[in-house]
């Protein structure tokens, strides 16, 4: 698959997203159908600029994947999941101990962790990313 | 891992954008080597001593203090 293809295969799945969250917004659930909207247009503008940055640097004969990257990359990621790891390791353990029973929604818990495990992992490439 | 990447890049009067456009890599990687910061992997340093006509142990060279893998 092509740079071009792939990128015409990521707006569409944003498009398809877009679709979604439109229909949600006409079922009535406002939140989660605005919430998505707005990530579906922070997420295209954000493609938007990669994409040209990306351009920009074929252009010039700069390769903008290269190994420096991906070591960042690498690094950022297993420090993520190290920290994930932990933070879940303590707060199964206190939880289980002193925590109250509380009931809830796994698709809001598996969204929280998504969420933080994307945090760190965007924290910790702009460390690695600095350090480097 | 020390090196000789600014010096010689310097005495061919190679700016590090133009380095960085023969080795094929981007301009941020070459100010981290530069600054030893970042351990190249073999295909690079054997491309970047193959720009400058020398081996790869004349380019790179490893600290005696012993290195953090």
């Amino acid at each position: 698959m092509t740079t071009k293809q792939m990128l015409l295969l990521k707006y569409l799945i944003l498009a398809f997203i877009g679709i979604i969250a439109i229909w949600q917004i006409s079922s009535g659930n406002y939140a989660f159908g605005t919430g998505l909207l707005v990530g579906i247009i922070i997420a295209g503008i954000t493609l938007s600029i990669k994409s040209r940055q990306i351009n920009n640097l074929t252009e010039k004969g700069i390769n903008p994947y290269d190994e420096r990257v991906w070591t960042i990359a690498g690094k950022a990621s297993y420090a993520s999941i190290r920290v994930f790891a932990i933070i879940s390791a303590i707060i199964v353990l206190t939880g289980s101990i002193w925590g109250p029973e509380t009931m809830v929604n796994p698709y809001n818990l598996l969204g929280i962790c998504l969420a933080l495990l994307m945090l760190l992992y965007i924290c910790f490439y702009y460390y690695y990313n600095w350090k480097m | 891992m020390e090196n000789r990447l600014k010096e010689l890049r310097e005495s061919l009067a190679m700016t590090q954008e133009e380095l960085a456009a023969r080795a094929g890599v981007s301009r941020q990687t070459i100010i981290s080597l530069e600054k030893g910061k970042y351990n190249p992997s073999i295909t690079l340093a054997y491309k970047l001593s193959k720009i400058f006509g020398l081996s790869i142990e004349e380019l790179f060279m490893l600290n005696e203090g012993g290195e953090k893998i």
